[in-house]
């Protein structure tokens, strides 16, 4: 039989389930409040949580700023045939 | 990206000026070529959606409000040629994400400690290594939740627009983009260990 304790408390599973609307700021107050209460106690969640967020971020960092990679300048053979595909007769 | 006067290279576009339209192609490619090859995710086809969302766009270039966001306006159009990609290839199924997932045990705590330490964002985006890492993370992600994280978290969708485009419901668009979000995170794991 569960503690009241462990009723109240979410586990890391919980929070890993919570963690997204957590982030979108879309958890009841109730179990906001249960979520950073854990967060309060385990080093592990938060380390993980800060690791989802940053992964988000740095994901869209990279999406608004592509520089390298292979994609690089338009191939010529591309240009002419989206100019002759486009041509106004 | 070069600076451009946007409002000339949509008048000289809209009529027929052949330098205009390749100074669009070679302007825009780079960006939506890397989204589209993300979308996609495949490099040949990329190329492909990328060439007809070009045409598209320069066929459709009255539809375009002058005072609008050229760059995101063009984006939506590789989106939606992507998604027609992939819809023709039917890979927009449910796939399981499961592999990507960390352990728990019976009592809900985590099999295996959390040990990396969260690293600097500058730092990461700076190293070469690290953004190869992210690409192909994003990548290794199948169709469905791969494009569900890219329309909601990069290119700024609403989760009702999300669902209206994918066809499917916002519950599942919350649950896939859940999901995404934690593989993303598991397969980056290691980046963050890393010394950057």
């Amino acid at each position: 039989m569960k503690t009241i304790m462990q009723k109240v408390m979410l586990t890391c599973r919980d929070m890993e389930d919570f963690m997204s609307d957590y982030v979108e700021g879309d958890l009841d107050l109730l179990t906001r409040i249960q979520f950073t209460m854990h967060l309060a106690m385990c080093g592990d969640c938060r380390r993980y949580l800060q690791m989802y967020k940053d992964s988000m971020a740095l994901g869209k960092r990279i999406f608004d700023c592509p520089d390298d990679e292979a994609t690089g300048h338009a191939p010529q053979d591309m240009i002419n045939a989206i100019l002759a595909a486009t041509e106004k007769k | 990206m070069t600076t451009i006067n946007e409002e000339e290279l949509v008048e000289g576009v809209r009529n027929g000026d052949a330098a205009s339209c390749n100074t669009l192609v070679t302007t825009y490619w780079s960006d939506l070529s890397f989204l589209a090859r993300r979308m996609i995710g495949s490099s040949d086809e990329a190329n492909d959606i990328v060439q007809d969302a070009f045409i598209n766009a320069i066929k459709h270039i009255a539809t375009f409000e002058s005072r609008g966001n050229l760059r995101a306006w063009l984006r939506k159009i590789v989106t939606n040629q992507a998604l027609m990609a992939l819809r023709k290839k039917k890979s927009l199924k449910e796939e399981s994400l499961d592999d990507m997932m960390l352990e728990f045990d019976e009592d809900g705590h985590r099999v295996n400690h959390v040990t990396e330490q969260p690293a600097s964002l500058d730092v990461l985006e700076q190293s070469e290594q690290a953004r190869e890492q992210v690409r192909l993370a994003i990548d290794k992600l199948p169709d469905n939740y791969r494009v569900t994280l890219l329309l909601r978290d990069i290119e700024g969708y609403s989760t009702r627009e999300v669902a209206d485009i994918t066809d499917t419901t916002e519950k599942n668009v919350k649950v896939r983009l859940h999901r995404a979000r934690l593989a993303l995170r598991n397969q980056l794991g290691d980046t963050f260990r890393e010394n950057y």
